[in-house]
C-alpha cells in the first residue's frame, strides 16, 4: 500500500535528495530549473520541490522540529517547524512546504518565535514535567527546543497534578519501555515501522485529545530494527528497557567502533562508564547502516559482562582450573612443543579480528602447520578463496537499493543481515524494486516472487526455461545476492559456479554501468572475509580429516567442533566467552571482546573498518593477538611484532587493503573466476535450499556475545510467546 | 526564615504570570485500547452472512485497484449492521478483505464514534444534548428514557433492548428536543411521547419516525406556513411575454 506513486515522490524529496535512478536522466535539466529562495536573506539555489526546511538545511539554518525526519515521510503534525515568510499572513510548516521562487524565509523573526513559543506551550500542555525521573533526560529534544525556543515562565498553574491528559502505557517487549503519557504524538515511531521496519502493528488509536500511540492490541513489537524507534522518539515516551535508569548521557564517555555481530559492520557508538559498557547506539554511515542499527547489536551489550573468561585456566585431571596466565602459556608451549610438522591447525571463529588471525596464521605456519580453518566452510573447488569476487558483497550495500531486479538465493537478509534488507525494502519502496527468492519463503517484510527452494532453479534461469529469467534480463541493473551459508553444502561450489555463470550472463545482456556488478555474496560472520583475505582456506572437516596433535580455536564457538571428534588432540581456545570453544578445551587463554580491543574487521562488501577499545578487558584477558605473540616467544617461534603498528604492517604485507579503513576495496577478475569455475565437478544436490534464520527468534541468539545476553535471552522468549497468541 | 523569602517570592512571580483557567478535560467514555472479554477477544470468529458478502463484492468494485482500503469505512459498517456492534475478529476480517495490515483498521474503528466497539443493545438511543435541544428541554428526555428503559446512560439495558447515549447534534435543531433510535430521527418529543416510543420499541414495533405529537410533517414551521404559501408559480412566470 505504501508503494504508491505520491508517497514514492515525497519520500524521495525528502531524503534530502533525488532517487539516484532518477538522477542520471534529470540532472542536467535539474541544474537549470534550480530556483532561489533567501533564507534569513542568505540565498540559495535549490530544485524545485525542496521543502523549506531543507533550504534552510542547506544554508545551516537549523530549524527546530519534532515529527520530521530526513529518513522518513513528512508528516506536518508537531507544527514547531513554523516559520514566517514574507508577504504570507500565516506561518507556514518548513518541513511539508515546498519553496517558490523568490520567497524570503525569516527563520529568526518575532512572528516566528511567538509561533514557536505557542506551539511549545501547547506541546507541554499535556506533557508530563518528569524530566528527572525520565530516562531521556539530558538527551531530549523536547528539553532542548524547550530550552532553546520555548517561554521563560510557565502559565501552568495547576500544581495538583488534574488537569494534565494521561495514557496506559503499551506493552511492546522486552527491548522497549513506554511511558505513553509523554508522548508528543509525533507518530515518527509509527512511521519506522511502516515505512523501514514493514512492521505494520504501531498506529494512532483514538482522535482529538483521546488519540494515542500505540499498537490498540497488546501485541510485542515483531521487528528486528525495534531499537531504532528509541532513537526516533523525540521525548522519553519509548525509552530502552534494558538501559532504563542506568546512566545520564553526560555521565558516560562515548567511543566510535563498530559492531561484529553480523557482517554489516554497521558503526556504533559505545557508551560507557567506570569500565562498563552501558548501552550502544547507532553512528551514521551512509554508506553502511545509516542512522540504523539492529536490535541484536544494539541490545547484546549485557552479554559482554556475563560468561567471560577472566583468567587463563588449564583442564587438570579432567577439570578446568584458573592459572595465572605464566603456568598456561608454558602449558601451552610445553603441548606445543617438538611437534611434527604439519601436526597443528587452527579453526578461527565469527568474532575474530584480522591482527588475531594474521598472529594465529604466521604461529600455526611456524610450528610447520598449514589447516588454517573458518567455522563456516568456504568452497574450494573453482577459484576457492584465490579470487576475491567470489566472497564479497561486489557492489556494495549502498548500491543495494539502485538495483531494479534482486535475486535472493539460499538467504534470509531480514535476519542475517537486517541493514542490508533495509536497503531491499528501500529500493522496493522507492525504486519499484522486482525481488525474486530462491530458498524458503520466509516474511521479508515486503512482497517478493517465490521461485522456490531447489538450487537447479538457478540453471533454469540461465537457459531461459524459467518465467523469471525474462524479468531479470531485461533488468537494466540486475543483482544476484547469494547467501553464504549454501557454499557450506555438499554441492557449495557447483552453486556458486552456476550464480556465477548466471551473473556473467546477466552482467553481459544488460546496460548496466561499468562499475555494477551483478554477482554478490551475502556473509553471516564478521570475521569470516578478513579470514578469507589473509589466506584460512580449510575447513573444519579437514581438521577432523587431520587429527592435529595441537588445536587453536581462535573464538570457534560452532556446535559442529566436537571432542569426541579430537580424541587425542590438545585443543587451547583463545576467546573472550566461555561457551562451546571453552568447554572443550585443554587450555584455555582469555581474550578480550570487541568492545575492549582496536582491532579490523573486514564486512560482507569488503571493507575494512576497525574497532576502538572503549573499555579494558576485564581480570587478566588480553587482546588475542597479544597472546598468540606471547605464546610464540615461549614456543620459541618469536613472531616479528611487538605492537599494535608493526602487526598492522604485518596486516598489510598479507593484504594491502586490510589498513584502508574505510574504504571498500573492489573484487575483480569476475571472468577469470568464471573460468575456474566452470571446471566444477559434480552437479547440483537436488536437496532444497534452507536458510538458518528463518524466524524472529532465531535471530537474537547466534554467537557468543548473544548467547549470554539476557536481553536476548527474554527476546527470543517474548517472540515464541507472541506466536503463540492470535494477534 | 527562608518561608517568607520563599512567599514573596512566589507573590512576586505571580504578578508576572497569567494564570490560566482551565476546566477538567473532557475525554471519551471509550477506551481506544483493546481488552480482551468473553464477548470480544479474537478468537471468536467472524464471517460475513452471504447478503452481505455480495454487498461487500458491490463495494469493493467501486474502488480501483491499489485503493481498496477505501472501502474500509462502508465495509466496517456493514460488520457493525450484521452483529450489532463491531468486535476485534469483525476489524481482522475487514484488514483479511482489504489486505491491510490489521492496526490501519484498528485506527478507523477507533477514530469514527459511530462504530461501537462493545457490546450494545438492540436499539442504539441517542439523545441530542447539545445547545438548542438542551434549551428545548432535553434533559426531560433524558430523564424519561432512562426511566422507561431502566437503564443508565452509557449503560446496555439488562433485557439487552435499549443503549443509551447522550450525542453532540444531530442536525435537527429545528425539530428539537430529539433523539435517534438506530437508523431512525424520533423529533418534537415530550417526555411522554419519548416513554410511547420505548415502550413501542420493547414490544417489538417500530413507531413511525419524524416528528412525534406535532402537525409539521418535517421541519416546517410547526404553526403553519408562514411564506411559501401560494402554490409555486408554473413555467413561464415572469417571463416576457414576447417571448
Amino acid at each position: 500500500m505504501l508503494r504508491l506513486p505520491v508517497i514514492k515522490l515525497t519520500a524521495g524529496l525528502q531524503n534530502g535528495r533525488i532517487p539516484v535512478a532518477r538522477l542520471h536522466t534529470t540532472s542536467s535539466k535539474l541544474q537549470q530549473e534550480l530556483v532561489e529562495v533567501f533564507i534569513d536573506d542568505k540565498p540559495v539555489q535549490v530544485p524545485p520541490g525542496t521543502t523549506v526546511l531543507q533550504a534552510a538545511a542547506k544554508v545551516g539554518v537549523e530549524i527546530p522540529r519534532f515529527c520530521y525526519h530526513e529518513r522518513l515521510a513528512v508528516a506536518g503534525n508537531c507544527r514547531m517547524c513554523l516559520v514566517e515568510i514574507e508577504k504570507q499572513i500565516k506561518p507556514v510548516a518548513a518541513c511539508a512546504m515546498p519553496v517558490m521562487k523568490g520567497w524570503r524565509v525569516k527563520t529568526n523573526s518575532d512572528l516566528t518565535r511567538k509561533a514557536r513559543e505557542g506551539v511549545m506551550e501547547f506541546l507541554l500542555v499535556n506533557h508530563p514535567l518528569d524530566c528527572p525521573i525520565c530516562d531521556q533526560g539530558g538527551e531530549c529534544d523536547l528539553q532542548d527546543q524547550s530550552m532553546a525556543f520555548g517561554s521563560d515562565r510557565s502559565r501552568f498553574v495547576d500544581i495538583n497534578y488534574t488537569g494534565k491528559r494521561a495514557v496506559e502505557d503499551k506493552d511492546i517487549g522486552p527491548l522497549i519501555k513506554t511511558i505513553m503519557t509523554r508522548c508528543i504524538h509525533c507518530t515518527r515511531c509509527i512511521r519506522f515501522a511502516s515505512e523501514v521496519a514493514g512492521i505494520d502493528d504501531l498506529g494512532t488509536t483514538g482522535r482529538g485529545n483521546d488519540m494515542q500511540v500505540g499498537t490498540y492490541v497488546e501485541k510485542m513489537f515483531l521487528s528486528e530494527l525495534s531499537g531504532n524507534i528509541i532513537d526516533l522518539c523525540p521525548v522519553g515516551a519509548l525509552t530502552s528497557k534494558p538501559y532504563a535508569f542506568v546512566a545520564r548521557p553526560w555521565e558516560t564517555r562515548r567511543t566510535d567502533s563498530i559492531d561484529v555481530l553480523d557482517a554489516v559492520g554497521s558503526n556504533i557508538v559505545i557508551s560507557h562508564r567506570t569500565n562498563e559498557v552501558l548501552r550502544i547506539l547507532p553512528r551514521v554511515n551512509e554508506e553502511i547502516n545509516e542512522e540504523w542499527l539492529s536490535d541484536k547489536a544494539r541490545f547484546s551489550c549485557d552479554g559482554l559482562k556475563r560468561q567471560r573468561l577472566i583468567t587463563p585456566m588449564i583442564k587438570i585431571n579432567g577439570k578446568l582450573e584458573a592459572v595465572e596466565w605464566e603456568d598456561a602459556l608454558v602449558a601451552t608451549a610445553r603441548a606445543i612443543q617438538d611437534i611434527a610438522p604439519n601436526k597443528c591447525a587452527a579453526i578461527a571463529g565469527k568474532l575474530v579480528d584480522a591482527e588475531a588471525l594474521v598472529a594465529l596464521k604466521d604461529l600455526v605456519n611456524r610450528l610447520g602447520g598449514e589447516v588454517l580453518a573458518t567455522e563456516q566452510s568456504f568452497p574450494k573447488d573453482g577459484a576457492g578463496i584465490d579470487i576475491r569476487s567470489s566472497y564479497v558483497l561486489n557492489n556494495t550495500i549502498a548500491a543495494v537499493e539502485e538495483a531494479d531486479v534482486v535475486l535472493l538465493i539460499g538467504t534470509n537478509p531480514r535476519y542475517e543481515a537486517p541493514l542490508v534488507n533495509t536497503r531491499l525494502r528501500k529500493g522496493y519502496i522507492h525504486g519499484e524494486q522486482t525481488i525474486g527468492v530462491i530458498g524458503p519463503n520466509v516474511d521479508l517484510t515486503y512482497d517478493y516472487e517465490h521461485l522456490g527452494q531447489s538450487a537447479d532453479i538457478v540453471t533454469q534461469l540461465r537457459n531461459g526455461t524459467h518465467p523469471f529469467s525474462n524479468t531479470l534480463k531485461s533488468a537494466k541493473k540486475p543483482l544476484i545476492i547469494l547467501g553464504v551459508d549454501q557454499l557450506t553444502r555438499k554441492d557449495g561450489a557447483k552453486i556458486l559456479s552456476e550464480t556465477q555463470l548466471l551473473a556473467q550472463a546477466l552482467g553481459e545482456n544488460t546496460k548496466a554501468p561499468e562499475e555494477w556488478k551483478v554477482l554478490n555474496i551475502l556473509h553471516t560472520r564478521a570475521s569470516q572475509v578478513a579470514a578469507l583475505d589473509v589466506g584460512y582456506s580449510s575447513t573444519v572437516e579437514e581438521v577432523k580429516e587431520q587429527q592435529p596433535k595441537v588445536l587453536f580455536l581462535l573464538g570457534a564457538d560452532d556446535a559442529n567442533i566436537k571432542r569426541e571428534d579430537f580424541p587425542n588432540t590438545c585443543i587451547i581456545y583463545i576467546g573472550s566467552h566461555g561457551d562451546e570453544g571453552a568447554s572443550i578445551a585443554d587450555v584455555i587463554l582469555p581474550g578480550a571482546a570487541y568492545t575492549e580491543k582496536v582491532a579490523t574487521y573486514v564486512n560482507t562488501e569488503g571493507r575494512s573498518q576497525q574497532t576502538c577499545a572503549a573499555i579494558t578487558p576485564p581480570g587478566m584477558a588480553r587482546p588475542d593477538w597479544k597472546i598468540i605473540r606471547a605464546l610464540s616467544e615461549i614456543c620459541g617461534v618469536r613472531l616479528p611484532y611487538d605492537d599494535l603498528a608493526e602487526v598492522r604492517s604485518r596486516l598489510e604485507e598479507i593484504a594491502p587493503h586490510l589498513v584502508r579503513y574505510g574504504a571498500v576495496e573492489s573484487a575483480n577478475y569476475f571472468a577469470q573466476a568464471l573460468e575456474l569455475s566452470k571446471q566444477v565437478p559434480g552437479s547440483l544436490s537436488s536437496n532444497p535450499l534452507e536458510v538458518k534464520q528463518e524466524t524472529l527468534d532465531q535471530f537474537f541468539m547466534t554467537d557468543a556475545i548473544s548467547r549470554a545476553s539476557q536481553t536476548m535471552a527474554k527476546c527470543v522468549q517474548a517472540v515464541i510467546k507472541q506466536r503463540e497468541s492470535n494477534l | 526564615m527562608f518561608l517568607p523569602l520563599r512567599v514573596s517570592r512566589v507573590l512576586a512571580n505571580c504578578k508576572n504570570a497569567r494564570g490560566l483557567h482551565t476546566s477538567s478535560i473532557f475525554t471519551s467514555d471509550q477506551l481506544f485500547v483493546h481488552r480482551d472479554s468473553e464477548v470480544d477477544n479474537p478468537s471468536i470468529p467472524f464471517e460475513f452472512n452471504e447478503a452481505n458478502k455480495k454487498r461487500i463484492e458491490a463495494l469493493l468494485k467501486i474502488y480501483p485497484e491499489g485503493h481498496k482500503r477505501g472501502a474500509m469505512i462502508p465495509l466496517l459498517d456493514l460488520a457493525q449492521r450484521q452483529h450489532g456492534w463491531l468486535p476485534i475478529s469483525a476489524m481482522h476480517k475487514v484488514a483479511e478483505i482489504l489486505n491491510v495490515p490489521r492496526m490501519r483498521v484498528y485506527e478507523v474503528a477507533t477514530f469514527y464514534t459511530m462504530f461501537n466497539r462493545r457490546p450494545m443493545g438492540k436499539y442504539h438511543v441517542q439523545i441530542c444534548t447539545c445547545t438548542p435541544c438542551w434549551l428545548r428541554d432535553s434533559d426531560s428526555i433524558v430523564e424519561a428514557v432512562t426511566k422507561a428503559t431502566n437503564c443508565k446512560v452509557g449503560e446496555i439495558s439488562a433485557d439487552k433492548l435499549f443503549t443509551i447515549s447522550e450525542v453532540e447534534c444531530l442536525g435537527a435543531c429545528a425539530n428539537a428536543p430529539m433523539f435517534q433510535v438506530n437508523d431512525d430521527y424520533y423529533e418534537d418529543l415530550t417526555p411522554e411521547t419519548a416513554t410511547t416510543i420505548i415502550n413501542a420499541l420493547k414490544k417489538g414495533e417500530r413507531p413511525p419516525p419524524g416528528p412525534q405529537n406535532s402537525p409539521r410533517f418535517a421541519a416546517d414551521p410547526a404553526s403553519g406556513l408562514t411564506s411559501l404559501t401560494s402554490p409555486p408559480p408554473g413555467p413561464g412566470f415572469g417571463v416576457r411575454s414576447d417571448l
